[in-house]
């Protein structure tokens, strides 16, 4: 009988720590895909601007859009490091911090004012790339345990 | 051993373990997740710090965290 308790509680502590690194592991690896994604805008900007084919006005407001989903992965990553379960509050905190920066992002992606069409098309696929990052961490923490 | 005393051990496991747990998937599975976040972080400050870096080289106040 104390093999029996001893599996039942290995079963217990196995269902519920495993799903629960599963999801962490998804969101982190989606925050971590995102950061990515940002690196790789913001060196195209800028060296877009440093060749001058981007003007100051464009990459700074591209610039802006990156240091919002910065911010927002900080933060996101800071909540998500600090629990070893992402509780439904969790969750809720951090889908709050990246809901606004996807749309910040949305929007960026239907007004690129960015002439040079090389740099719009480099532009816009980065973009895509961190809406999709941030998408995928927000439908894990709506939809994963 | 009847249900309830197997309860209890579970539940008593699951407060006496949970420490456990954590340090146990800090050393195994956990391990990896903490890689992957230590990489998003220093990636978003590292990203962070080329924004500044640019908006001081433009003469503009850099983000403040």
């Amino acid at each position: 009988m104390k093999n029996i308790s001893i599996w039942l509680l290995v079963l217990f502590l196995f269902v519920d720590v495993g799903c629960t690194d599963a999801t962490l592991a998804k969101v982190s690896q989606a925050l971590n895909d995102t950061q990515l994604a940002v690196g790789g805008l913001q060196s195209i900007v800028i060296v877009a601007n440093k060749q001058g084919t981007m003007n100051d006005a464009d990459t700074q407001k591209i610039l802006s859009i990156c240091a919002k989903v910065n911010s927002a992965g900080i933060q996101a990553v800071a909540i998500t490091r600090g629990v070893s379960k992402l509780a439904p509050a969790d969750r809720s905190n951090i889908s709050n911090i990246l809901t606004p920066v996807v749309t910040a992002v949305g929007d960026s992606l239907t007004s690129l004012g960015i002439t040079d069409p090389k740099i719009s098309n480099d532009v816009r696929a980065a973009l895509l790339a961190i809406q999709t990052g941030l998408t995928t961490a927000q439908l894990v923490l709506s939809g994963g345990k | 051993m009847d249900i309830a005393a197997i309860l209890a051990l579970i539940s008593a496991g699951e407060s006496i373990l949970g420490p456990v747990i954590v340090a146990i998937r800090n050393k195994t599975g956990g391990t990896s997740i903490t890689v992957i976040l230590d990489s998003a972080d220093a990636g978003f400050a590292a990203n962070q710090k080329q924004i500044n870096d640019w908006l001081v080289s433009k003469g503009k106040p850099a983000i403040q965290p």
